[in-house]
């Protein structure tokens, strides 16, 4: 009998942009072999703005993930698209990732890594997937668990900067804090954590993920994978932090 | 021990260089390296790289994937790895080529 393959895109900015439509293709056409019914979720409080088009391609204004569910659903006919139009926050963290689901977290914000990766430790079974970059390098970190137990680590560990973050969630700025936290970023960058996001998508699907993190460099050229396993006691001594 | 002398043990092979496995790996984001640093404490390596690889006062130090102090004293065939910080926001500094 097909399975059933749930998967949640929380972020929909460069890098969950150039994502998406690669994503969806790929399930379309493996689809064809397994029948799998599949189910994307897009979920991204934010609105595309013109100003936001150097990097992100969305056919209309408004919210994005609305736009981008809408934009993908007719090139995919089989495939299950639903959008929520809400940033993450803990009030909607349940509703959002669900057990067994597969989760591509592409946010700039430490907070709202922090607030998934946490959800996830809760879950007996779930993947979360989680890209960001600066300007020409960036890194991918896959958390699995699996029957209740961590088969690679959460993102929290060994990075403090996402235990302990001095930043804010989207939900928690103003308009002006928004604003403020703009940045400028190179497509190109946005484009390799996508696809390296999908590389391991594709690794763990296929059951030959090696690593837990990867490294990116465009200028040098380079992908530096990491394995990260718990060891004896790391869970316990995460837990208890 | 300094960046130069760090530099100079890992710059090329020779007759008489310690085998791989006696070396200790180093790793930063993409960036490795082996040299024989077998002796060494974390925190020694640490300073010797700093510069060199701009390595952020907040990363963790991991050895065989285990969290370590800045105190660990390294073994031979240990691997060492500063954990670099999750991307997050596109530009930290200017490259000079847009500024």
């Amino acid at each position: 009998m097909p399975g059933r393959i749930e998967i949640t895109l929380i972020g929909i900015g460069g890098i969950g942009c150039a994502l998406a439509p690669f994503l969806a293709r790929y399930l379309h056409s493996e689809r064809k072999g397994t029948g799998e019914e599949v189910r994307i979720t897009l979920v991204d409080g934010d609105a595309f703005e013109s100003k936001n088009a150097g990097r992100q391609s969305f056919e209309a204004l408004g919210n994005k993930a609305k736009v981008k569910a809408t934009e993908l659903a007719p090139s995919f006919p089989d495939l299950s698209f639903r959008a929520i139009p809400e940033f993450v926050t803990a009030d909607n963290l349940t509703h959002v990732i669900r057990p067994g689901d597969l989760v591509f977290l592409a946010v700039d914000n430490h907070a709202t890594r922090r607030l998934v990766s946490r959800r996830c430790e809760e879950l007996s079974d779930v993947v979360l997937i989680s890209g960001g970059n600066d300007f020409t390098d960036g890194n991918v970190q896959v958390y699995i668990r699996q029957d209740g137990r961590d088969i690679t680590l959460p993102l929290t560990r060994f990075h403090p900067e996402i235990a302990e973050p001095k930043d804010k969630s989207p939900a928690e700025m103003s308009c002006e804090e928004l604003a403020a936290t703009a940045a400028p970023q190179l497509l190109f960058m946005n484009l390799t954590v996508a696809s390296a996001m999908l590389n391991a998508f594709y690794a763990w699907r296929s059951a030959r993920l090696r690593y837990g993190e990867v490294y990116l460099d465009i200028v040098e050229g380079k992908a530096q994978p990491v394995a990260r396993v718990p060891s004896d006691g790391a869970s316990d001594e995460r837990r208890s932090a | 021990m300094s960046e130069g002398q760090l530099k100079g043990v890992t710059r090329t092979k020779v007759a008489g260089q310690p085998k791989a496995q006696e070396q200790v790996r180093v790793l930063y984001g993409v960036h490795s390296l082996e040299a024989n640093l077998a002796g060494r404490m974390v925190a020694d390596v640490r300073q010797a790289l700093r510069q060199a690889l701009n390595i952020s006062p907040q990363a963790v130090a991991v050895v065989d994937g285990r969290e370590v102090e800045e105190g660990t004293v390294l073994l031979a065939g240990q691997q060492l790895e500063f954990v670099r910080l999750a991307g997050e926001k596109g530009l930290n500094v200017l490259p000079t080529a847009i500024v």
